[in-house]
């Protein structure tokens, strides 16, 4: 890794954590897209070890309190979206080179690792709550799903537009980092 | 994926999308019929008698056992008959509240409203202007250090 890439992706990181902590509208966040796009640039290992990190600073400093139990959950979920943009990087021939089918495939990939991200947060909440109240493990998580079922749609649909600038900040990021 | 062709790649991503909205639509429709449900057993009879306690988090707590509104309103509505409260409306979120009777949240302090259920004391899971109020319930706010996980119970 070069110089420039390390710059890089402090930044990133930075601007990652910042986002995430800024008074933000719920469930509309920028971690995700530049998790994947990480991933899809420096690999899988990176990608997932930006998203892991910012979710970890997250889950002590955020506007919404602290993730408490969830933040492991949080933490392997945006890790995920990482390594799979990695996954994803190893499939394209050239990053340099956007297409209209690149981008489509990546928004419904973003789209379908958002659902996954909000399952896998949604079961750590789950746990806690069944902790905390005794009520059993399946009813808390099929009750979080339900009330969360809005939250989960705004989550979704934002981070599919969101994801269509995709595969223009990796050119971007590919190009900075030459 | 890399040794997937071009149309197996298509038929996978064909798959996610009609699973991500076969999954959203069912939670939605979920939550839809969850909420009717809800919204129409607490507007049965025309007036609903609650119980709210206010603890200002120096050991004075306030109840106001009994009070009845007029069904359909939100818990935001009944706190403001019995208390003076400020708050600020976050698009998307709902009412977030500032101060009550003057104590405002203040560092690591804020108001936190609780619900008695079967299982005990219930954060508060929405707003209190989304939280439309049911008959013979109980609601609690708690001015708590929020800096502490889990967050403390009423006592």
């Amino acid at each position: 890794m070069n110089t420039r890439q390390i710059a890089l992706l402090s930044i990133l990181t930075a601007l990652s954590v910042a986002i995430q902590l800024a008074p933000r509208l719920p469930n509309i966040e920028s971690t995700s897209l530049i998790s994947f796009t990480v991933g899809v640039v420096f690999g899988s290992l990176t990608g997932a070890f930006l998203g892991a990190l910012v979710m970890f600073a997250n889950g002590y400093l955020s506007f919404w309190g602290l993730a408490g139990l969830n933040m492991p959950f949080q933490m392997v979920g945006m890790g995920m979206i990482g390594l799979v943009g990695g996954l994803y990087g190893k499939t394209i021939k050239e990053i340099d080179v956007v297409s209209g089918k690149n981008i489509v495939e990546v928004v419904i990939l973003g789209a379908f690792l958002t659902l996954i991200y909000d399952i896998l947060t949604n079961f750590g909440f789950a746990v806690q709550l069944s902790l905390v109240t005794g009520a059993s493990l399946w009813l808390a998580f099929v009750g979080v799903l339900i009330t969360g079922a809005v939250f989960a749609f705004i989550h979704v649909t934002s981070n599919a537009f969101l994801f269509m600038i995709a595969m223009p900040l990796a050119k971007v990021m590919r190009q900075l980092t030459r | 994926m890399k040794t997937l062709s071009i149309k197996k790649k298509t038929y996978v991503l064909t798959v996610l999308a009609l699973l991500v909205w076969g999954i959203l639509a069912s939670l939605l429709a979920g939550y839809y019929y969850y909420s009717y449900g809800d919204v129409l057993s607490k507007t049965q009879k025309p007036i609903v008698t609650v119980n709210i306690g206010i603890d200002y988090g120096n050991g004075t707590v306030i109840w106001h056992n009994g009070t009845s509104v007029m069904s359909g309103g939100t818990l935001l509505n009944v706190t403001m008959l019995v208390a003076e409260v400020k708050y600020t409306l976050w698009p998307g979120a709902g009412a977030f509240v500032d101060s009550i009777d003057d104590l405002a949240n203040s560092g690591s302090y804020y108001w936190m409203w609780w619900m008695y259920t079967t299982f005990g004391w219930s954060q508060g899971q929405v707003a209190c202007d989304r939280y439309i109020i049911g008959d013979n319930e109980t609601y609690y706010w708690y001015y708590e250090d929020t800096s502490i996980t889990p967050l403390p119970f009423p006592p």
